[in-house]
């Protein structure tokens, strides 16, 4: 019943933002919504629901919200209320807003959802609003993102359309629970295991898949992206776990002699990159791109301890992401301009702001008491259990980011003062407290969303060799 | 009665286009009067075969009133209705009411087609459609109509044609013309017999290669018409495709052979439809484009067997449901060869029509969360089940393909501009109706799956 509930609360307040004059406040509470939900489903776990739906063609409504599906809602709860508190103005806000809620409904129709079909329904959904928002609001080169967003979407949907429909066809069922008890025979999971991988690598992004990537961030509005890097790459993130290592592990064994050496390549590509942009939504671009590629490497190491990581270090990344365009946004209202080169010596006229920035870079570099921080330590641990050399590129390119954190902290925030720029504001304390007292929080506990992870709430590691 | 029943909707079609031609000659009805009549009379003819339902065979086993004839009659009878519906809120360029008779006549004959369980019977089923159609494209005064009728008589004249020589072959084996003789038919002599008789029904369905009459007739006639010209003959040219097909699989025989070349005609559609969209600039030929390549969707489907009665009648389903509403969507732009650029501003102008749009265009890729999703997994299923992978892999690259060309529809929506549309009430409602129906059965598809169950031949 909370599942349920969760994907409709969205659904209602995409309606009511069409209908009704506070369409801003909708979204928020929907948001809020979600989140407390997800709480609630932690707390008093619900159980799945099973109907039929689309019954001959073995399609079934099945949605649960357990740990692993919880975690994810609630950040997702939290990046889209601060997404929506931070699209003050939008125009035709109504459409905006129904869109957002719409995209969010998508969300968490992903992440709740236990059968292959639902989940394709509300990954494209998700996917279509998304492009929508990107189409509709983005800035001057907005035609070519959306075209590039939807192609890259487009082409993962496909190859999961057909793995969904020869799997239904070879078991009789797209329930995700059922499947993950009979699971294919090893020899044969790994094509199907690489076709359900398609979607989530490019959604994720996976290098060298990313070619949508810089033009999305640079051109969709900062919130809209908020949604995309950290709302859909982390239901991609949750995706290749629970639909890839789920239903395939020993496909995905097989595999990761490529998959591995991919991760760890876009990691220290990202990583590189990203030292060389003065656009700030570049430089988070590049620096996603590094983080959802220890996301994957960990995921595709698959050992108890990486995996534990794999999922901390991606919510730690949606919350960073957030965080980080927030920023992003604020400093380009006070210096009228996204690129470094134009600010410099904030910290003279608003110590404040200069210090919060300084803080989310610092989360955003994975330093110590930061969800990063605990992300990566798991997941790079867990991956040197297995793959040694991966894991240390991954480290290494570890410098480079600290660098690039480095760098704008001095460029921006130091330095001769070239803007005079406003404190802080209470509108914009509201919006990053939350994200920063959840990104120490885990940081500093990340025990506390672990543990809740009991039997059989992450794949099996066990299968592996 | 039973044989009457068999009849009844053949018989208000055809009564229906002689009132609609006798009340223009008596009253001089204007043109809008005498297309409301023929929605009714379609419609009736839909109800009709509904209300009838399955029974015995008719007139000795010439009429089949099995649940593929009701399912395939009655959605005929409706997208027909709604064709001429779209063509009642935007008259302007027919100006003969009398073509309306040359269309129910034409409806008619497939319906006909659907129904018939006897080749000759079919033959001559596909003569009406194809005399009669051919009328109406070659009575629109342009040299692109012109040029249009020129490829319908060649391509489908020389397929019915071939269709009537494959007949004689299956009869010169089995020494009968209803259906079953085809599954006897197993020399070289009656194989190239059946070979021929698929022929000239792929023909009529716009398969490519078959597809250079569809996208002349589609480009060059009025728009009411032009859906028409792309649900009606398809519909039921599949439907007879399927019936011959399942007495061919019956006994086993030369079952894989057709089944191959199936699977050869629909990657050929594929192909062609999803690629040659790409790169249009005028609205009916991405549409007519898509459609090819939706038709080539289907035919995955008759590949897959003929035991997949249920995939293709969900997929004509939702396939005449987003023709027939894209195809209003054209009606409704006001100039004269409607482009892309046309459409630009319409997403400030009408939200709601855009909003439907995005749903048909959606619709028309086969993407959630719309009817024609199921339809495509029920078709990739029943091919993944029939080991043609190949074609499934084919099908969902061309899935995407057609949906980035049915995405630029909607990004031209959204660009600024000046979009030309008139306000014409009823083409909006029948766009609304249909974009709804696409939505309702993707959120609840039971009702609709179970309706497509029925068929069975």
């Amino acid at each position: 019943m909370i599942a349920t509930a969760i994907v409709l609360v969205p659904l209602v307040a995409a309606a009511l933002c069409l209908i009704g004059r506070a369409a801003r406040w909708s979204a928020v509470l929907a948001s809020i919504t979600v989140s407390a939900l997800a709480i609630w489903s932690l707390v008093a776990p619900a159980g799945a629901v099973r109907l039929l739906w689309g019954t001959p063609f073995r399609a079934s409504y099945a949605v649960d919200a357990d740990a692993l599906s919880a975690g994810f809602l609630c950040i997702l709860g939290v990046v889209s209320l601060v997404g929506a508190g931070a699209s003050a103005r939008v125009a035709d806000r109504r459409a905006y807003f129904a869109l957002w809620c719409l995209a969010l409904a998508g969300l968490c129709g992903v992440l709740v959802s236990r059968d292959l079909a639902l989940f394709f329904v509300a990954w494209e959904t998700t996917v279509i609003a998304l492009a929508v928002l990107v189409l509709q609001w983005g800035g001057h080169d907005r035609r070519a993102a959306a075209h590039a967003f939807l192609a890259y979407m487009l082409a993962g949907s496909g190859l999961f359309l057909v793995a969904l429909a020869s799997i239904a066809v070879a078991r009789g069922t797209g329930d995700m629970d059922a499947l993950a008890s009979r699971p294919i025979a090893a020899a044969g999971q790994t094509l199907p295991a690489l076709f359900f991988l398609a979607a989530f690598a490019f959604a994720l992004p996976l290098f060298p898949l990313h070619g949508w990537m810089l033009r999305v961030y640079t051109t969709a509005p900062p919130a809209v992206t908020m949604l995309i890097g950290a709302g859909l790459g982390s239901a991609a993130a949750y995706g290749i776990l629970r639909c890839g290592l789920g239903l395939f592990p020993q496909g995905f064994a097989a595999a990761a002699p490529v998959l591995v050496p991919l991760s760890a390549i876009g990691i220290l590509y990202g990583a590189l990159a990203a030292t060389r942009q003065d656009d700030l939504r570049r430089v988070i671009a590049y620096l996603a791109l590094s983080q959802q590629g220890l996301v994957a490497l960990a995921a595709f190491a698959a050992t108890a301890t990486s995996l534990r990581g794999a999922v901390i270090a991606s919510l730690g990344e949606a919350l960073v992401i957030a965080a980080l365009l927030l920023m992003a946004v604020w400093l380009a209202r006070r210096s009228s301009s996204f690129l470094i080169t134009r600010a410099g010596g904030i910290a003279v006229t608003a110590p404040t702001f200069a210090g919060l920035g300084t803080a989310v870079m610092l989360a955003a570099v994975s330093a110590p008491g930061s969800a990063g921080f605990a992300g990566s330590i798991l997941a790079l641990a867990g991956t040197y259990e297995r793959y040694p050399a991966a894991a240390v590129v991954a480290a290494i390119s570890g410098l480079a980011v600290a660098a690039t954190g480095a760098r704008i902290v001095r460029r921006a925030y130091h330095g001769p003062p070239l803007v005079t720029t406003a404190e802080v504001s209470w509108r914009e304390w509201i919006l990053v407290v939350p994200l920063l007292v959840l990104i120490i929080g885990i940081g500093v506990a990340p025990s506390l969303v672990i543990d809740r992870f009991g039997e059989g709430a992450l794949p099996a590691t066990e299968l592996r060799q | 009665m039973n044989d009457l029943l068999g009849v009844l909707p053949v018989a208000i079609l055809v009564l229906g286009s002689a009132v609609v031609v006798a009340f223009d000659r008596l009253f001089r009805v204007d043109e809008r009067a005498a297309a409301w009549l023929a929605t009714a009379i379609a419609l009736g003819a839909g109800g009709a075969a509904a209300f009838a339902g399955t029974g015995d065979d008719a007139l000795g086993g010439l009429v089949r009133r099995d649940g593929a004839s009701v399912f395939f009659t009655s959605l005929l009878g409706v997208s027909a209705a709604a064709a001429f519906a779209v063509h009642a809120g935007t008259a302007t360029t027919f100006a003969v009411p009398a073509r309306f008779g040359q269309l129910l006549v034409a409806t008619a004959g497939a319906v006909l087609l659907i129904v018939a369980g006897n080749l000759l019977l079919m033959f001559l089923a596909l003569e009406i459609v194809f005399v009669s159609l051919f009328a109406v494209i070659y009575a629109h005064p342009t040299q692109q109509a012109r040029a249009a009728s020129r490829s319908w008589f060649l391509l489908c004249g020389n397929a019915s044609a071939l269709f009537a020589a494959g007949a004689g072959l299956a009869w010169s084996e089995g020494g009968s013309f209803s259906i079953g003789a085809l599954a006897s038919a197993t020399s070289p002599a009656g194989q190239a017999g059946t070979a021929l008789v698929l022929v000239g029904l792929a023909c009529f369905a716009g398969l490519a290669p078959f597809h250079l009459w569809f996208l002349p007739a589609l480009e060059a006639t009025p728009v009411p018409t032009a859906i028409v010209i792309a649900v009606v003959p398809r519909i039921a040219a599949f439907a007879a495709l399927m019936r011959c097909a399942s007495a061919i699989s019956a006994t086993g025989g030369s079952a894989t052979d057709w089944r191959a070349c199936v699977a050869i005609l629909a990657a050929a559609s594929l192909a062609v439809g999803s690629i040659g969209a790409l790169s249009q600039t005028s609205l009916r030929r991405i549409v007519a484009y898509l459609a090819v390549a939706f038709g080539g969707q289907v035919a995955v489907a008759a590949a897959a067997g003929a035991g997949e009665g249920a995939a293709i009648g969900l997929a004509l389903l939702a396939y005449a449901v987003v023709v027939v509403g894209l195809f209003g969507v054209i009606a409704m732009v006001t100039t004269n060869e409607p482009q892309l650029a046309d459409l630009r501003g319409l997403a400030r102008r009408r939200p709601l029509l855009v909003a439907a749009v995005l749903v048909l265009v959606i619709g028309m890729a086969g993407l959630p969360p719309t009817i024609a999703f199921f339809a495509r997994l029920a078709v990739f299923e029943g091919a993944a089940g029939s080991q043609l992978a190949w074609l499934v892999i084919l099908a969902a690259i061309a899935t995407v393909l057609t949906a980035a060309s049915g995405f630029r529809i909607v990004f031209a929506c959204f660009e600024a501009g000046d979009a030309r549309v008139s306000s014409g009430r009823i083409a909006a409602g029948v766009i609304a109706l249909t974009a709804l129906v696409a939505l309702a059965g993707g959120i609840a598809p039971d009702p609709w799956i179970q309706l497509a169950q029925g068929v069975r031949f």
